[in-house]
C-alpha cells in the first residue's frame, strides 16, 4: 500500500495550465498589436489607453480623438469580433471532433453553414423586394436558417431516443448540398446583388460593430462552459458509445447537448461573419497533434488559439491590398490548406 | 449479495434474442456463458450491465432492481469488459485507466489522491504499470486488453461482466486473461466471463451456462455441462470429449 501511495505521483497532472496561460497572453497582445494596425497607426500603449478611456465612457477626453474614435469604433469591435468567431469555431471543432471521434470532422458537417448561407442569400437578394427580410436583417435571418438546418438534420437522422452518428453525418451532407443548390439558384436571379452574396459567402469582419458582439456573446459564453464542462465526458466518449455508457456516462444526453451549443455557437459566429472555413476544423486538429486528445486542454486551447488564428487571419485580409480587403475567409483557406497538409506529414512520421 | 437475472426477455424487432434467461452470480465465483454464434451471450452482458433495457424480466442487484439505480451508482458496482475494439488514439494508459474512475469522480471534478492510488494498483495488479506513459493505440492487442482490463479494476467494482475477453489473443494473453479474472474472484470479484474456447471456459470458470437460440441449454460444472451429445446438439458439429489426466476436466476435440 504505501508502494502505491508514492508511486501515483508518477501519474502526470492533466490540465495543462502552461500552453493555456501562455496562449492567452499571446493572443491579448496580438489583439492590442492588431488593433493598432491599419490606415491610421496606433501604438500598443496608446491601445491601452483608448481602451481605458472607451471602457469608462469618456472618449471624448482622449489625447488623440480621431485614433480613439478609430481603435474604439472601427478596430476594436473587429478584432474581437474575428476573435469569438475565431474562437467559437475552433470550440465547436474541438467539440464535433470529439462527439464523432473523427478528426476531420468540423462544426459545419450538420449543415449549418449552407443553412446559414442560403438564409444570408434570400436576404441580401430579396430585401429590397420584401421588407419584412429587409428589417431582420442578414445576421438573424441566417443564423435562423443555420439553426434550422441543423434541427432538420436531426430530426431526419435520429431513432427513438438514439442518433446514429452516421445517418446525422449523412443528413447533414444532404440537406447541405440542397441548401448549396438553392443558395446557388437564389443568385442567379439577381447578378448584382449575387456579388454581395458571394462576398459574405467568403467571410468577412467588414461589419463588425459592438453590436454584433454583443448579440453573439451570449452563444459563445455558454457554449464555452459547456463544452468545458463536457470535456471530461468527452474524454470519455473517446473510448467508443458501449465502454462509456458501461462508465455510466448518458451517452445520448451529452451528445445531443454538445450537439446543442456547439450548432448554436457556430450559426452565431457565421450570422455575423460569413462562411470561414478550416478554422474549425483546422485549429483543434493543430492543437491535438501538439499537446494530445486530453479535452480538458484541447477544448480550451482549441478556443484561445481559434481567436488567435482569425484576428491574425483577418489582419492579413484587411492590410496585405489595403485599402482593399481580401475575404478573410480566402487567408484561413489559403494559410490552413498548406499549414493542415504540413500537420498530416509530421503526423504521420509520428510525434509525442 | 448477489447479481440475478430473472426470466429476461428481449427481442431485436420480432426476433427474441434473450428468450426467458435466469441467473445468479454470487461474489466470488466465475459463471462462464458459451454457446454458438448469436445465441445471446453480448446482448445477455448488455441488459445484466442496463446498457439495453429487457422487454421482461428482471436484473437485481443485491435485491435492488437495477433501472432503479443510477447510471454511475450501477458502474461503481458493475464492470464491463465490451467486445474487441481498439483504444482511442493518444492518450496514455495511465489516462484511458484513469477513466475508469468516472462512476466515482463525476464528470465535473477532478480525481483526488485515492482515486489516483486506486488506478495505481489497477496498473500493478494487471501489469500494465510499466506501459502507463506509453500511447495506450499504440499497444499490441493483448497490451491493451490489460489495459482495459485495469480500467475495469479502476471501476474498483464488485462484479465483472467480460464479453470474449480473449477474442484474437495469442495463447499466452488468453491464459493471462482467465488468470487474471481467477485473481479477481479470488479476491471476492463475481466474474461472468462469455467465451467461445470451451476448454479454457472448463478451466476458467466454476460454473458453466450454455446458451442456444436465447435460452439455456445446460446449467451447472463444466464436468455436468461438456457433453458430447449436448455440445453436437448446440453446435451441431461432433466433438470427442474426454477427461484431462490430471485434473480430470474435460477436453474437447471437434471432429474435422
Amino acid at each position: 500500500m504505501s508502494q502505491v501511495t508514492s508511486q501515483r505521483w508518477l501519474l502526470p497532472g492533466r490540465v495543462r495550465w502552461t500552453p493555456l496561460l501562455v496562449s492567452f497572453v499571446v493572443l491579448a497582445a496580438v489583439v492590442l498589436l492588431a488593433t493598432g494596425v491599419g490606415s491610421v497607426g496606433v501604438a500598443p500603449a496608446e491601445v491601452v489607453q483608448v481602451l481605458w478611456f472607451g471602457a469608462t465612457g469618456q472618449l471624448g477626453e482622449a489625447p488623440n480623438s480621431v485614433a480613439a474614435t478609430i481603435v474604439w469604433r472601427i478596430r476594436l469591435p473587429r478584432v474581437l469580433l474575428a476573435a469569438l468567431v475565431g474562437g467559437s469555431l475552433a470550440l465547436s471543432g474541438a467539440a464535433f471532433q470529439g462527439l464523432f471521434r473523427n478528426p476531420l470532422a468540423d462544426p459545419y458537417l450538420l449543415g449549418v453553414a449552407s443553412g446559414a448561407g442560403f438564409g444570408a442569400a434570400l436576404t441580401l437578394i430579396f430585401a429590397p423586394t420584401v421588407p419584412l427580410l429587409a428589417m431582420l436583417g442578414v445576421p438573424l435571418v441566417s443564423f435562423v436558417f443555420g439553426l434550422l438546418s441543423v434541427v432538420v438534420v436531426v430530426l431526419l437522422a435520429r431513432q427513438g431516443r438514439t442518433i446514429p452518428m452516421v445517418s446525422l453525418i449523412l443528413a447533414g451532407v444532404v440537406l447541405g448540398s440542397s441548401f448549396s443548390a438553392a443558395t446557388s439558384f437564389v443568385m442567379l436571379l439577381d447578378r448584382e446583388l449575387a456579388a454581395n452574396v458571394l462576398a459574405w459567402l467568403l467571410g468577412s469582419f467588414g461589419f463588425a460593430s459592438w453590436a454584433n458582439i454583443a448579440a453573439i456573446l451570449p452563444f459563445v459564453l455558454v457554449a464555452g462552459v459547456a463544452t468545458l464542462a463536457a470535456s471530461r465526458a468527452l474524454n470519455v466518449l473517446q473510448l467508443g458509445d458501449e465502454a462509456a455508457l458501461h462508465l455510466g456516462l448518458p451517452v445520448e444526453t451529452v451528445k445531443f447537448a454538445l450537439i446543442g451549443v456547439a450548432t448554436l455557437a457556430t450559426a452565431a459566429a457565421v450570422s455575423v461573419s460569413g462562411i470561414i472555413g478550416f478554422v474549425g476544423l483546422m485549429v483543434p486538429h493543430a492543437v491535438r497533434l501538439a499537446f494530445g486528445p486530453d479535452h480538458r486542454t484541447l477544448v480550451p486551447l482549441s478556443a484561445l488559439w481559434g481567436a488567435l488564428f482569425m484576428v491574425l487571419a483577418d489582419l492579413l485580409a484587411r492590410t496585405i491590398i489595403a485599402p482593399a480587403e481580401i475575404p478573410v475567409g480566402v487567408i484561413t483557406a489559403l494559410v490552413g490548406g498548406p499549414f493542415f497538409l504540413y500537420l498530416l506529414r509530421r503526423e504521420r512520421r509520428g510525434f509525442g | 449479495m448477489s447479481l440475478v437475472a430473472q426470466n429476461l426477455r428481449f427481442a431485436y424487432g420480432d426476433v427474441p434474442v434473450v428468450d426467458g434467461l435466469s441467473l445468479t452470480l454470487s461474489p466470488g465465483e466465475i459463471v462462464g456463458v458459451v454457446g454458438p454464434n448469436g445465441a445471446g451471450k453480448s446482448t445477455l452482458v448488455r441488459l445484466l450491465a442496463g446498457g439495453l433495457e429487457p422487454s421482461s424480466g428482471v436484473v437485481t442487484l443485491d435485491d435492488k432492481n437495477i433501472s432503479s439505480l443510477t447510471r454511475f451508482h450501477l458502474a461503481r458496482r458493475l464492470a464491463v469488459v465490451p467486445q474487441g475494439g481498439t483504444l482511442p488514439g493518444g492518450f496514455r494508459v495511465h489516462e484511458i485507466v484513469t477513466m475508469g474512475r468516472t462512476p466515482h469522480v463525476g464528470l465535473f471534478s477532478r480525481e483526488t489522491t485515492n482515486d489516483m492510488d486506486v488506478v495505481t494498483r489497477a496498473l500493478h495488479r494487471t501489469d500494465t504499470w510499466r506501459l502507463r506513459d506509453r500511447r495506450a493505440d499504440a499497444l499490441s492487442g493483448g497490451e491493451q486488453q490489460r489495459v482495459v482490463l485495469a480500467r475495469a479494476l479502476a471501476q474498483d467494482p464488485d462484479y465483472l461482466l467480460l464479453d470474449e475477453p480473449t477474442n484474437h489473443l495469442d495463447l499466452r494473453y488468453q491464459v493471462d486473461v482467465l488468470r487474471f479474472v481467477r485473481r479477481e474472484a479470488a479476491r471476492g470479484v463475481g466474474a461472468l466471463v462469455v467465451l467461445h474456447d470451451l476448454n479454457l471456459a472448463a478451466r476458467a470458470c466454476h460454473r458453466l451456462v450454455v446458451l442456444a437460440k436465447g435460452r439455456e441449454v445446460a446449467h451447472g460444472t463444466p464436468h455436468e455441462v461438456l457433453r458430447a451429445e449436448r455440445l453436437r446438439d448446440v453446435y451441431h458439429t461432433d466433438v470427442h470429449v474426454f477427461a484431462e489426466p490430471d485434473t480430470d476436466l474435460p477436453v474437447v476435440l471437434p471432429k474435422l
